[in-house]
């Protein structure tokens, strides 16, 4: 049997060499405590007022021996069965406490005095809204979830715990809703999940590549978002979340490829504009993705397909020009990439300077110095700011852009309907967690079209979607007439 | 976990292939005349003895189909027809497909062919759950091209008769058969929960699957009616041409798809490369006869090995992806 002094050697020597681990030993009367935390990690204030005061208390009252486990204040007082408990306790950002006279079997107790402080839950950067909540999440796990239950009040909303990570432990929590998600869905993700074997979870991201469907996807098969009301929306519609210990994104699945074209904000406005704003989107990424491709497709190999005025006009613009249309095309888009990443990566102020002396600056000196034609930059900025209006799918389509170009400068028109159609048969037969990624169009499903391009009033949206909670479930049965109850 | 195999087509995209696989025939053969009516009606007529001899939702292949309702022999005999029909409709599409793409790259036909084939089996070895959701996204390029034609009324013409484009669509039967047979209906024992929950329960299967095969016929039939009087200009030939190949694509790899789940299902890997390469043989053969290259009289067995490098080459990938067509679904085991 383990006794007090023991205990307190083998669970300090856990933690040696560690600075932020802390021992508090005191005596009231007879009997020795010793507490062990973390360092800004337990909340000093939380031991005092949970654990010291109501235990000086106990013994001022009392003056004998008390039971401490009965006095403590804490809302989460755990018995611990054997060491490895306590040092996880103390890893979680526990206070445990060891005393003398502890009841046999039991090792310690662990006391929650985890410190939540955080940023607050600011409005995310990016995806703002003119109408809706100015609220995102924060990185703690914990208030993540509290701001999903704070939208979803009912006992239907299960949360199961995982901890990830080798060194990092990294708490993760899973959360969907009872009879709206789609049990094999639910299995699969946790499966998933349970299979990570890393050393280190540091972000959402992490955990996103680990779980999409295909290792080496291009799109994402996984969503993220840092609005609880858009986590909150996809919970109702049997989604589940993922969330991270230390990430203000919040993981989705299933992901499928209808959803960057949805934003939150939409099912606030009028169904027409909505309507409307989803169709130029729609448009605006088939313009990002193969606009520049075409051009490049039609004016090298098949001019004979574009009017003739526009072909004249394009040869007086590029008379005298050094490079061939393919390769100004290229040439442009990528140093459109190089001042995008520069804007991105250097500080606020700096970066829209950048931003602004990179595309007025540098494009109207190249169109004078003779280096590009204006016809091409007119194309090229078109894709360019087309592609920033889906953003899940920005990064992924910049890559995509270049190949479709590749291919239709080498090859043509041809070319192009190739790598589009292997393209379309490879979205066709992608899954995110079985569910085809292009649901509602292909397999088509008339209720799921209610909310894809052409939007429905949200109290006509009667039916979740089926293909992701894997049954028919009514979630609203519209408007009720005035002589219904 | 919703679509268990590869090859299951949930009733709109039933709809929806044999929609698209008549309006590409009718846009690559140029059948112009309203009179192709007749060309649906035949089809519809083929469709109908399809779906009476009593095809039921199966995810196996043709060949175990038939064995059950008629036995082994006449199984292979049928099985043995369906593969000559659609090797042919399969070739012969290919064929005008690559034709309608040779006047924009000069004489380089048998590349342009052999990439059409790539493409093409590289499709039908993804499953014919992947062909139908592709026909399904094809509504997109539909409204595009609808929308043209608001603004260039059809005019009805009586004119020729397509006996042509009748016997063509026969040539469909094969790839009818394949779609019908993999087809999952809300209500049937092999239905998913999904498909169980948003579709509509037929009471009757086989009119209903006679219904949306013969709409979709009818369907293609009067679009093609209508896009008829569109003029050649720039966004139009465009257009065109984009939706000319595409559905073309989709129409060969359907005949593709039905050929290799007539022969190829349930069979081991040897038997699949020996039928491909018989197969392969056949297509080019009949590639060189209908282009003018046969090589082997004109050239000479070591030219002729030569120039069918490239082809062997590809005989190799083709005989890959096309033997994974016919296979069931595998899933993938992945942590």
């Amino acid at each position: 049997m383990e006794t007090y002094p023991m205990k307190k050697e083998e669970l300090a020597s856990l933690f040696s060499q560690m600075s932020d681990f802390s021992v508090r030993e005191f005596s009231l009367g007879e009997r020795q405590f010793c507490l062990f935390f973390l360092s800004n990690h337990s909340s000093k204030i939380l031991m005092h007022d949970f654990i010291l005061d109501p235990l000086m208390r106990a013994y001022e009252e009392c003056h004998t021996v008390f039971p401490p486990a009965d006095r403590i204040a804490g809302t989460s007082v755990t018995r611990l069965k054997n060491v490895t408990e306590a040092k996880e306790a103390v890893l979680s950002g526990f206070c445990v406490l060891l005393y003398t006279g502890m009841e046999e079997g039991q090792y310690g107790l662990s006391v929650s005095t985890r410190n939540e402080e955080g940023r607050s839950g600011t409005e995310p950067e990016t995806e703002t809204v003119i109408r809706g909540a100015h609220e995102g999440f924060v990185e703690s796990a914990e208030q993540n979830a509290m701001l999903l239950r704070r939208r979803l009040k009912t006992e239907k909303l299960k949360k199961i715990d995982l901890t990830i990570g080798q060194i990092t432990k990294t708490a993760v929590s899973v959360m969907y809703l009872e009879d709206m998600a789609d049990p094999a869905i639910l299995s699969e993700l946790l499966r998933r999940l349970r299979g990570i074997d890393m050393d280190g979870i540091l972000d959402s991201g992490y955990v996103e590549l680990c779980i999409q469907d295909g290792r080496y996807a291009v799109y994402p098969t996984v969503g993220n978002s840092e609005r609880p009301d858009k986590v909150a929306g996809k919970l109702l519609e049997g989604r589940i979340a993922v969330i991270v210990d230390g990430s203000p994104v919040v993981l989705t699945v299933p992901y499928l490829f209808c959803e960057a074209i949805q934003v939150a904000e939409d099912y606030s406005k009028s169904t027409y504009y909505a309507t409307f704003v989803r169709v130029i989107r729609f448009i605006a990424m088939l313009i990002a993705l193969y606009l520049p491709a075409l051009f490049v497709a039609l004016t090298v190999w098949h001019p004979d397909l574009l009017p003739p005025s526009f072909v004249e006009t394009l040869t007086v613009s590029r008379e005298d020009l050094p490079f061939s249309v393919f390769a100004e095309v290229l040439l442009i888009f990528g140093l459109f990439e190089v001042i995008r990443e520069v804007g991105l990566r250097m500080p606020k102020a700096v970066g829209s300077a950048v931003g602004l002396v990179g595309s007025l600056i540098l494009g109207d000196s190249a169109v004078d110095a003779g280096i590009a034609s204006p016809t091409v930059m007119v194309f090229v900025a078109l894709a360019a700011i087309c592609n920033f209006i889906v953003p899940p799918y920005m990064n992924s389509n910049v890559l995509y852009r270049f190949l479709m170009i590749v291919i239709s400068g080498a090859f043509g028109l041809f070319g192009f309907f190739c790598a589009l159609s292997v393209t379309l048969v490879s979205l066709c037969a992608k899954r995110s967690f079985g569910v085809p990624y292009l649901y509602p169009l292909a397999p088509m499903d008339a209720r799921g079209l209610a909310d894809y391009l052409l939007m429905l009033p949200v109290w006509r949206m009667r039916h979740a979607p089926s293909a992701i909670t894997g049954k028919d479930i009514v979630r609203a049965l519209g408007r009720r007439r005035k002589n219904e109850n | 976990m919703k679509i268990e195999t590869k090859n299951t087509v949930a009733p709109a995209g039933l709809f929806f292939s044999v929609f698209f696989y008549l309006t590409a025939g009718f846009l690559l053969f140029e059948i112009k005349s309203p009179l192709s009516f007749l060309a649906c009606d035949i089809t519809a007529t083929v469709l109908f003895l399809i779906i009476a001899t009593g095809t039921r939702s199966e995810s196996n292949g043709t060949y175990d189909f038939f064995a059950r309702v008629t036995g082994d022999g006449v199984a292979s005999v049928i099985c043995g027809l369906l593969t000559v029909v659609s090797l042919i409709a399969f070739f012969s599409d290919t064929h005008i497909l690559a034709e309608s793409v040779f006047p924009y790259y000069g004489e380089e036909s048998r590349l342009i062919f052999y990439a059409l084939v790539l493409t093409a089996a590289f499709a039908a070895s993804r499953g014919l759950s992947v062909l139908s959701s592709g026909a399904q996204i094809g509504s997109l390029l539909l409204v595009a091209l609808l929308f043209l034609s608001f603004f260039y009324p059809a005019e009805y013409s009586a004119g020729d008769v397509h006996a042509g484009a009748a016997l063509r669509s026969l040539g469909g039967a094969g790839v009818f058969f394949a779609l019908a047979a993999h087809t999952v209906c809300p209500g049937d024992l092999t239905a998913t929960g999904a498909l169980n929950a948003r579709g509509y329960h037929p009471k009757n299967r086989r009119l209903y699957l006679f219904g949306l095969m013969t709409g979709a016929a009818f369907a293609a039939s009067l679009f093609s009616f209508l896009i008829q009087s569109v003029p050649s200009f720039g966004a139009a030939t465009f257009f065109f041409l984009i939706a000319k190949w595409c559905f073309g694509l989709l129409r060969s790899s359907l005949s593709l798809f039905a050929l290799a789940n007539f022969c190829f299902y349930g069979q081991n890997r040897t038997s699949r490369v020996l039928l491909l390469a018989v197969l392969w043989g056949g297509i080019t053969v009949l590639g060189s006869v209908f282009s003018g290259q046969l090589p082997l009289g004109l050239n000479g067995l070591a030219l002729a090995v030569c120039w069918n490098l490239a082809p062997l080459i590809l005989l190799a990938v083709f005989s890959l992806l096309l033997g994974e067509a016919g296979m069931p679904h595998k899933k993938k085991d992945r942590t």
